[in-house]
């Protein structure tokens, strides 16, 4: 390079001081976009058990390993993402707790809590949504208030499966080896497309009033499905459960369920029905009993064999149903 | 040395450049182009937070929360016509509207929670609403367009007039939208598909749609008013409608009403324009009627199988 007016020495000096310079330049640009690089990792790492103090976005950052309770909620608007890490315990505490406080507007998804008295613990707050977290080997699975959704997660292997308040949705959810309660909800939920079999000593899925329990499967548990006034339970698939297969309180409509090898441990029956109620297009076979009836009730169009007590259909109280197109006529 | 310095720094932006990372939202601003942005802590707003001036922008909130004033809205297109927006995975709260978009078309809204806000979504034709919690708004819960699409919603303990406001050509399927102290739980216009809802337990209606639509698979008890109205030539199919505090079902006449119940109302148990086709309903311990028909026209109902 040729730099008018100064001696080789000068020059040399100059393109020494010219690469220095590039590298420094360089080395800083280079930190620069590192650091921005890291800066885009936005929500606040959890590194191991803590309180959550204010609300905000936590992302863990590795396993959490816990003797006790491990991450305890003090505030609401908390989204945490397990980021695919477990977090494990000594059968004590809670994975995720609000301590017996009310928060609100909690999320959490996308990993596995196990090994706790309950994996969350969310029993006192509202607005929790749980999306995709396998939830294995506590006493209690997962446990929120009001107006909470659990969807797409795996709960097995614990006493008590998944026990939400009103108003809340249980969705795409695998449930198996829960020993007490599969799914419990209060009033007015939706259950739907949840696989809830192989619960041998549990009740299977159990709901309050008005609720939409549809497109279920829960088969090889100790109890189907049982749910309260004015409910819609449709679509399920219930087979295999010693107690019964699907009983349902008043006001409500019963349709298009499949019922097998019920209540053969307790002269339990595939499907029982309360007062003012419709049932229709259900089959009802090879159980202890078909359908048991609270008259006055429509049944239209049912189909009961092959079980191994008669009536196909007993009326279980002296007021009248009306019953057409059945298999066999009652 | 210099060649590998390049080549270091090269590295590096390319590597940047690779990555195509969203660009990080600190603060309330405008966003003036298109493209994927990610919020990086909460925001709070005084009026208005994040003002679209471009289509084609996709919001990630990454968990965190937008909060305001109870003024303005968390997100909005100020009234000027955007394309081609989504926001997923966060909160809004507290604003007069938290996401205004109503002025906007193809809008996806997912994963959002939107609560304690006066109104909660607006979002002109061709929107989404899927995956979220809209609560505790005290006017409308979801507002939207023709063609809309709402899907596995929460939509909870608002007040005012509606909690899902669909248009014509709508599919509402699967939302829980029961505990609002609205006028109307899921309320639609023509040519609607609202399915598989709960709509339970609401202070007015539980579900609402005009001419041409199909309701079906819901259900709307303990409702305060009514649990089902539909208008001209709708099918009203497998709901059940009990305990509300006056009727169960109501419709327009052109319409087929099949396999619902609808018992231990208050007042009616079907309350039936004709020539409607009545098959296959229970209607039960509905005091004064569980089938009530009207006719008009001069033209009967047809009815098989009730009870």
């Amino acid at each position: 390079m040729e730099i008018p007016g100064l001696d080789d020495s000068e020059r040399r000096t100059t393109l020494s001081e010219v690469a220095k310079n590039m590298l420094k330049r360089s080395v800083i640009f280079a930190v620069i976009a590192l650091t921005t690089r890291v800066a885009w990792a936005a929500p606040t790492s959890i590194t191991a058990c803590r309180n959550i103090t204010i609300p905000g976005s936590y992302q863990l950052a590795n396993n959490l390993q816990a003797t006790g309770n491990c991450l305890l909620l003090q505030s609401s608007d908390v989204t945490i993402d397990l980021n695919g890490f477990s977090i494990g315990g000594n059968q004590t505490g809670a994975g995720i707790t609000d301590g017996g406080t009310k928060r609100l507007r909690i999320i959490v998804r996308n990993g596995t809590i196990q090994l706790f008295q309950t994996a969350i613990d969310l029993a006192h707050s509202q607005i929790v949504t749980i999306q995709k977290t396998n939830i294995t080997n506590n006493v209690n699975g997962i446990m929120a208030g009001d107006y909470s959704g659990v969807d797409t997660c795996f709960v097995g292997s614990n006493i008590q499966g998944i026990r939400l308040g009103s108003s809340c949705t249980a969705t795409n959810n695998r449930l198996s080896k829960n020993r007490d309660v599969v799914i419990s909800t209060g009033n007015n939920c939706i259950v739907a497309g949840n696989n809830g079999s192989d619960n041998s000593k549990a009740l299977g899925i159990r709901g309050g009033t008005a609720a939409l329990v549809i497109g279920n499967v829960a088969s090889s548990d100790y109890a189907g499905i049982n749910v309260g006034d004015g409910s819609t339970v449709a679509d399920n698939t219930v087979s295999d459960d010693p107690l019964f297969g699907i009983i349902v309180n008043r006001g409500s409509t019963v349709a298009r369920n499949t019922a097998t090898l019920n209540g053969t441990g307790a002269n339990g029956e595939g499907i029982q029905v309360h007062e003012n109620s419709l049932i229709w297009g259900n089959t009802s076979s090879q159980n202890k009993f078909g359908f048991t009836i609270y008259c006055p009730t429509l049944v239209l169009g049912n189909t009961s064999l092959f079980n191994s007590s008669s009536p196909p259909f007993y009326f279980a109280n002296d007021l009248a149903c009306e019953s057409v197109n059945n298999l066999p006529p009652p | 040395m210099l060649k590998k310095i390049t080549l270091l720094a090269v590295i590096v932006v390319a590597a940047r450049a690779a990555y195509a990372a969203p660009i990080l939202i600190t603060a309330c601003r405008d966003v003036t182009t298109q493209g994927a942005y990610q919020l990086a802590n909460n925001l709070n707003a005084a009026g208005n937070c994040l003002v679209l001036k471009a289509s084609g922008v996709a919001i990630d909130l990454n968990g965190f929360v937008i909060a305001g004033n109870g003024t303005g809205a968390g997100i909005t297109d100020a009234g000027v016509q955007r394309l081609n927006v989504t926001i997923r995975n966060g909160a809004i709260q507290q604003f007069n509207t938290a996401i205004d978009l109503s002025h906007s078309q193809v809008i996806a809204i997912e994963q959002v929670t939107v609560t304690n806000n006066h109104n909660g979504i607006m979002a002109g034709p061709y929107a989404t609403v899927s995956d979220s919690f809209i609560g505790f708004n005290t006017a409308t819960g979801t507002l939207l367009g023709n063609f809309c699409a709402v899907r596995d919603n929460r939509v909870n303990n608002n007040s005012g007039s509606v909690g899902i406001d669909g248009g014509d050509y709508c599919s509402i399927i699967g939302n829980n939208a029961s505990g609002n102290q609205v006028n109307v739980a899921i309320a639609a216009g023509r040519k609607v598909l609202v399915k598989q809802n709960n709509a339970s337990n609401n202070a007015g209606i539980g579900i609402q749609v005009q001419d041409g639509s199909t309701v079906a698979d819901n259900v709307a008890s303990f409702d305060g008013i009514l649990g089902i109205e539909g208008n001209f030539n709708t099918t009203i199919a497998r709901n059940t409608t009990s305990f509300g505090k006056k009727d169960g079902i109501q419709t327009g006449g052109g319409s087929v009403v099949y396999n619902n119940t609808a018992s231990s109302n208050v007042r009616i148990g079907f309350f039936i324009n004709c020539p409607t086709n009545l098959i296959g309903n229970s209607a039960h311990a509905n005091p004064t009627g569980n089938f009530n028909l009207v006719v008009f026209g001069g033209a009967n109902c047809t009815s098989y199988n009730n009870f």
